[in-house]
């Protein structure tokens, strides 16, 4: 004969029906919770990970900007909040190659012709690291975390997009709308940009990465050397240097996940 | 009272719940803390999320989602008249009801059978005759209304108390008891002997 398990006294006080009783015996059987996959318990960690170590973006936006303010009044106070808004959007950090970047920094300032050079190498460095993955291979799950590769690309397309757009309003309005997607923490908005993108085609992410590119190298090339050098020509903390901005968000984006793309496809040979 | 996933159901305030405000309190104060919660409840919202969207992977980048807004939203959680269970799952229910928008518009039952999967490897012989057990008991469930099976998965997948399951469907604790009987009920009519 079931016996009732206790913990579902509550929904059944008579339980003396021994047909209900089986019945949700069965329920409890048939319904159990099933274990989530390692892979998503070392996501979740990650992301905990991240949140006790990330930098306080805002602290680091919060820091004045007084020259900035002070010499150009209501207008560039605008332009700051606009810049630190660009910037919080972003947020996009890889402190793996922080040290690359300032060795570049350290060389002097950053000319348009050099960063379009720089840009253009890592792509093709990138598209060689695709083109051994394949497009066939490209929505296998499981090679960052939970991600598929077109998932990364699409992450990177979407952070590279930002740099696009947030480029052209800061030039040209002198404003950036943060809304939507750029208004969320960044793990916030990571995770729904996978979930977004995982059942999109491969060939429209791929082909949306090569479109974002291409303006990302328009809008780098028609950028005075001045405004990639100077972070108070666009509101941002005295160290963050718009060209880094950059850098940080495309091509040293692109390193620190292919790493773990590297990882995945040596398990695969192995 | 018996323990399940470390809750104690029944609907009686333990000794649980407060160690359970106890780690809301401590991760609140300090996020490393938050590890604790998240392995007691990352297989529930899962498999809650598993049976809403259908999909393996939907289902864990939703878990992640409920867990990157719940860190966000934790230093705003307040203890009242809603446990961490029930807050937990009232963001899990609107990240699938999201995700729902944006795919297929009714509640997914697919994912159930899979659902019935073996927690462990087992025999060919063994998954056949735990098929066999649970179809007839998922052609049941998959007869009822979308919003009587979800408060079912609540109680039996999630492991709600039936306040709980009223915190989440916006309901009294009172209606949440109701809504569950009255699907038993039914499905103990349609429920023979030779099920299950």
């Amino acid at each position: 004969m079931t016996t009732l398990p206790e913990r579902y006294t509550d929904l059944l006080p008579e339980h003396d029906d021994p047909t209900l009783t089986r019945l949700v015996d069965a329920l409890d059987r048939a319904l159990h919770p099933l274990p989530a996959p390692p892979q998503l318990q070392a996501a979740l960690q990650r992301v905990l990970d991240r949140r006790i170590g990330e930098t306080p973006v805002a602290a680091r936006v919060g820091r004045p900007a007084p020259e900035v303010l002070s010499r150009k009044g209501a207008l560039m106070a605008g332009v700051a909040a606009a810049g630190a808004a660009w910037l919080l959007a972003l947020g996009h950090t890889s402190p793996a190659i922080a040290g690359e970047i300032d060795r570049l920094a350290r060389e002097g300032p950053m000319s348009a012709s050099r960063l379009v050079d720089i840009l253009r190498g890592e792509r093709a460095s990138w598209d060689a690291l695709l083109a051994r993955i394949g497009p066939g291979r490209m929505d296998l799950p499981g090679v960052e975390g939970t991600w598929s590769v077109k998932q990364i690309v699409a992450h990177l397309t979407w952070y590279e997009g930002v740099v696009v757009e947030g480029a052209r309003q800061l030039m040209s309005t002198g404003t950036f709308v943060r809304e939507g997607l750029r208004a969320l923490s960044m793990d916030e908005r990571n995770v729904i940009l996978a979930a977004q993108s995982r059942a999109r085609p491969v060939r429209d992410v791929l082909a949306e990465s090569e479109q974002v590119f291409g303006q990302l190298l328009a809008v780098v090339d028609a950028c005075p050397d001045d405004i990639l050098n100077d972070p108070r020509r666009l509101g941002l903390p005295d160290d963050v240097v718009p060209w880094t901005l950059v850098a940080n968000n495309s091509y040293a984006h692109y390193q620190e996940h292919a790493r773990a793309i590297r990882a995945w496809l040596d398990t695969r040979l192995a | 009272m018996s323990r399940v996933h470390g809750r104690v159901l029944g609907g009686q305030r333990s000794a649980s719940d407060a160690d359970e405000e106890a780690l809301v309190q401590a991760a609140q104060r300090d996020l490393a803390a938050f590890g604790p919660l998240y392995a007691r409840y990352q297989d529930r919202i899962y498999t809650y999320l598993r049976t809403r969207t259908g999909q393996t992977e939907d289902a864990a980048d939703l878990t992640q989602q409920v867990f990157v807004q719940a860190l966000a939203a934790l230093p705003r959680y307040r203890a009242r008249g809603i446990s961490i269970a029930a807050w937990l799952f009232r963001i899990a229910r609107n990240v699938a009801a999201d995700w729902q928008r944006c795919q297929r518009p009714t509640v997914s039952w697919d994912a159930v059978p899979e659902a019935f999967h073996p927690r462990a490897p087992e025999t060919a012989d063994g998954a056949l005759l735990r098929r066999e057990t649970f179809a007839p008991l998922h052609a049941l469930l998959a007869g009822l209304d979308a919003q009587t099976r979800e408060a079912l998965i609540l109680r039996f997948t999630a492991q709600l108390t039936l306040a709980e399951i009223g915190a989440v469907l916006d309901k009294s604790e009172d209606a949440a008891r109701k809504q569950i009987t009255r699907a038993l009920h039914t499905l103990k009519e349609q429920y023979h002997d030779d099920i299950a």
